[in-house]
């Protein structure tokens, strides 16, 4: 996670630096601390952050009467001016204005960080429930799946329409098979109703009905057949009877106009058309073709013309006898057609009779029939065929019917049953999709608030106090509702009844376990000033959640104007191993934001031990203020008996009998440099020996008196190599931190490798 | 607190869960689980999308050897 932490920024002509300020934050320790009285800049780092992460004006968005774009620039300077600078993870990112917007660069990559102000602290707690809505709306808005849950209501809506459509619909389809079987006389019943005896119907097989209904619609097309080709010869022989008739009137008609006997007219007739034909093919003809006597051949076609011309009406009659002989000659052709046509129909027809069976005729009469006798009886013999041809379609059409009415019923059944299951299918989607969206809801407002009540909890124990329920308002959209339990009450407004002090801690652990809920563990959390007024008890217990709840982000950025803080990391007993401290020096106009890291008491007195020519005040000095720190730390720990006093401090001297009888039992627990086997320190020698030489600070380090500049610089040197001695007694070698942390048997350092007993001393 | 990632919306955690939830049910066939989640958190089902998929997965579970 380490490699997202920032690392540096540096701020130019932005807010407080009206000069370039790089502030540098320690990447290996999880929670930074920015140390500065009021004024020194801290909220300018902290709106720089907010300006490049995200593109906000920081606290001047809080302020009236302020304008970003005016007011964020330094003193003198204008927007185009500013440029704020993040370094994190070895990446940069720059943020300045363009116009009235903020841009950064590569927004996509920019690192996530939350920021609280004090401003803001109560916000949540005291907020609209709309307003805490919107705190949370990322978290709880599922607009989309309500929207598909919409959807899904309104699916259910038309699933029942069309349940009802579809209900209709098969009991109508069932009352006409009703009324068709009632219309039938009701067959089957009592024992069946229409539905049985319709079901027991479409299961019947009717192949042998349609069978003989083909072969009776086949023999009645034969009859038909039969009849029609024996009336076509019917017509034929009458035709050519008639024929035969006109042919005999014209022999008659020709015999009686020529005088002679008919058929000698005829032929003369016949020959002179021939030779006339003959001799105009053969125009140059000398002689007679039949006695070879020469002729004249005009001459000769001129007398035939002449004879001709005299036997004209017997040459139409002539004509005439052709023209009927030819028509009857026709006639009989077409009668012996016709004949055979009818012959072969009959033939058919009789072979049809005969392949049909009985149960196809019904008719023994029909079957026995003779073929000679068929044509003659075909009449009665078609009427048989036509009422068992319509008996056997009636049954069919019947059959079709009722096939047809009960499909209908069973696929209006089908239609209902899948409708029926599809709709308990939404119904039961419903169930789940409202349940699991309220569900969700619920576990996320419930995952927030016992998030919050366990924090809130770590840093007031015991206390009665907590948030009992966040709620989403059901009946106003995007409202969330805070109850809280106060003195045994349930149903407590937390802004009514709770303290100031207690609003700010709830308003805190509110907002940081929502910037938990929002963080995968990679966000950097900013809380600017928000731990203003903290009393010693709760001191520890803030630091103790700091420390614990930094490990939770990529970074925890905490500033104060609290010198406890800062004095209490000088002291070591906040580890250093997890926590840097950067201190902010006074603001002027001039160099603008200073910042330095703050050094620890030992380190500063080993460095002015160390110094030539040794500055004897300034280490005395330093040696008793140490020397203080930890004997107040220890005693506080302990909770040892000290004298009562008016001002409520004490001095070197009470604190060094404060713990005199508590050093006889107190020991320090660790792992040996030298062999890495644990080592037990007594802390009774060195204090001794610092209770011996404790007045050297007063002497030496406080006052200007003779007494103490005889005093040799050894005397001095060894009163705070005494005290630094006693720092490393009790200091974890590891995490520079003391031990302070109650754990079953013992205190415990920072990270649990020095361990300080008893816990509670007799 | 939730362990799901920050980077996925409300919508879609939900609908990861729904979805599940669903086919948990045997109202919703797996087939049609990423084509849900992806409508469900944009709040695009449509009532025809409900009813099909319900009536598709009931469908299939009438087959012989379809989802149970």
């Amino acid at each position: 996670m380490s490699n997202k932490r920032i690392e540096k920024i540096k701020l130019q002509r932005f807010r407080g630096a009206t000069t370039t300020t790089e502030i540098t934050f320690d990447p290996h320790k999880p929670l930074i601390f920015i140390f500065g009285e009021n004024g020194s800049g801290k909220s300018s780092i902290v709106d720089a952050i907010d300006f490049v992460c995200n593109r906000a004006p920081g606290s001047l968005a809080d302020r009236s009467s302020t304008r970003p774009r005016d007011h964020l620039p330094a003193i003198g300077y204008q927007a185009k001016d500013i440029n704020v600078e993040l370094i994190s993870g070895g990446r940069s990112w720059s943020a300045k204005f363009a116009g009235a917007k903020i841009l950064s660069s590569d927004g996509a990559a920019l690192p996530v960080a939350h920021v609280l102000r004090r401003s803001r602290l109560t916000n949540l707690i005291d907020a609209t429930p709309a307003e805490r809505y919107r705190q949370l709306q990322k978290f709880i808005d599922v607009e989309g799946v309500e929207q598909s849950e919409q959807s899904l209501r309104v699916a259910l809506r038309e699933q029942a329409r069309t349940i009802d459509e579809r209900s209709r619909a098969k009991i109508e389809a069932e009352r006409e098979l009703a009324q068709f079987w009632i219309e039938e006389g009701m067959p089957g019943a009592p024992e069946l109703n229409a539905l049985g005896w319709a079901a027991a119907q479409s299961g019947a097989d009717l192949g042998e009905t349609r069978a003989r209904l083909g072969q009776l619609q086949n023999l009645i097309n034969l009859l038909d057949r039969a009849a029609q080709s024996r009336e076509t010869f019917h017509r034929a022989e009458a035709e050519a009877s008639e024929k035969a008739a006109y042919v005999l009137a014209a022999q008659n008609a020709a015999s009686s106009a020529a005088g002679l006997a008919a058929t000698e007219a005829l032929q003369l007739i016949a020959v002179l058309r021939d030779a006339r034909d003959y001799l105009v093919r053969s125009p140059e003809l000398a002689n007679c073709p039949v006695c070879t006597q020469p002729v004249a051949g005009e001459s000769l076609k001129q007398r035939i013309d002449e004879r001709l011309m005299a036997m004209t009406t017997l040459g139409e009659l002539r004509d005439k006898l052709d023209a009927a002989t030819k028509n009857h000659e026709h006639a009989i052709a077409l009668r012996e057609r016709d004949r055979n046509r009818a012959q072969d129909a009959v033939f058919s027809l009789g072979e049809a009779i005969r392949k049909a069976n009985q149960s196809v005729l019904k008719s023994q009469s029909l079957a026995e029939v003779n073929l000679p006798d068929l044509m003659e009886k075909s009449p009665a013999m078609r009427e048989a065929l036509v009422a068992s041809r319509d008996e056997a379609q009636k049954t069919l059409n019947q059959f079709n019917l009722i096939n047809q009415f009960y499909r209908r019923v069973m696929e209006c059944e089908a239609e209902l049953v899948e409708s029926q299951m599809v709709r308990n299918g939404l119904e039961r989607a419903l169930e789940i999709v409202h349940g699991q969206r309220i569900a969700f809801t619920q576990r996320v407002l419930a995952d927030v608030r016992d998030e919050t009540n366990r924090l809130y909890s770590a840093i007031h124990p015991g206390e009665s106090l907590g948030l009992d329920q966040l709620s989403l308002d059901e009946n106003r959209r995007g409202s969330l509702l805070q109850v809280c339990s106060f003195e045994g009450h349930n149903d407590v407004v937390p802004q009514a009844y709770f303290s100031e002090s207690h609003l700010d801690t709830l308003g805190f652990c509110l907002w940081l376990a929502i910037a938990k809920l929002s963080s995968d563990g990679d966000s950097v959390v900013v809380l600017d000033d928000v731990f203003t007024s903290v009393d010693s008890s709760h001191f520890t217990r803030i630091l103790d959640l700091l420390l614990d709840e930094c490990e939770n982000f990529n970074q925890m950025i905490v500033t104060t104007h609290s010198r406890q803080w800062r004095d209490r990391y000088a002291s070591q007993q906040i580890p250093q191993n997890k926590s840097s401290f950067v201190e902010l020096q006074s603001w002027t106009r001039d160099v603008g934001i200073r910042s330095a890291r703050t050094v620890i008491y030992v380190e500063t007195l080993r460095e002015f031990l160390a110094a030539s020519p040794l500055d004897r005040q300034v280490v005395a000095s330093k040696a008793g203020i140490l020397a203080e720190a930890l004997l107040d730390w220890l005693t506080s720990v302990y909770e040892c008996p000290l004298p009562r006093r008016r001002s409520g401090n004490y001095t070197l001297g009470d604190l060094c009998y404060g713990v005199k009888r508590l050093a006889k039992q107190l020991i320090i627990r660790r792992q040996a440099r030298v062999n890495n086997e644990m080592e037990e320190l007594a802390l009774q020698p060195v204090l001794e020996r610092i209770s011996e030489k404790m007045w050297i600070r007063n002497q030496v380090g406080a006052h200007f008196n003779l007494g103490g500049a005889e005093i040799a610089d050894s005397d001095v040197r060894d009163f705070a190599g005494e005290v630094i001695e006693m720092a490393e007694t009790l200091v974890c070698r590891n995490c520079k931190s003391l031990p302070q942390k109650p754990k079953g048997t013992h205190f415990s350092c920072g990270c649990s490798g020095t361990h300080m007993l008893p816990l509670k001393f007799e | 607190m939730p362990s799901t990632p920050a980077s996925r919306t409300a919508n879609e955690q939900l609908a990861e869960i729904v979805a599940a939830a669903l086919v948990e049910a045997g109202l919703i066939s797996r087939s049609r689980i990423e084509d849900m989640k992806r409508k469900l958190a944009s709040g695009t089902a449509s009532q025809e999308d409900w009813s099909h998929w319900i009536a598709e997965c009931g469908r299939q579970r009438k087959e012989p050897g379809g989802e149970q």
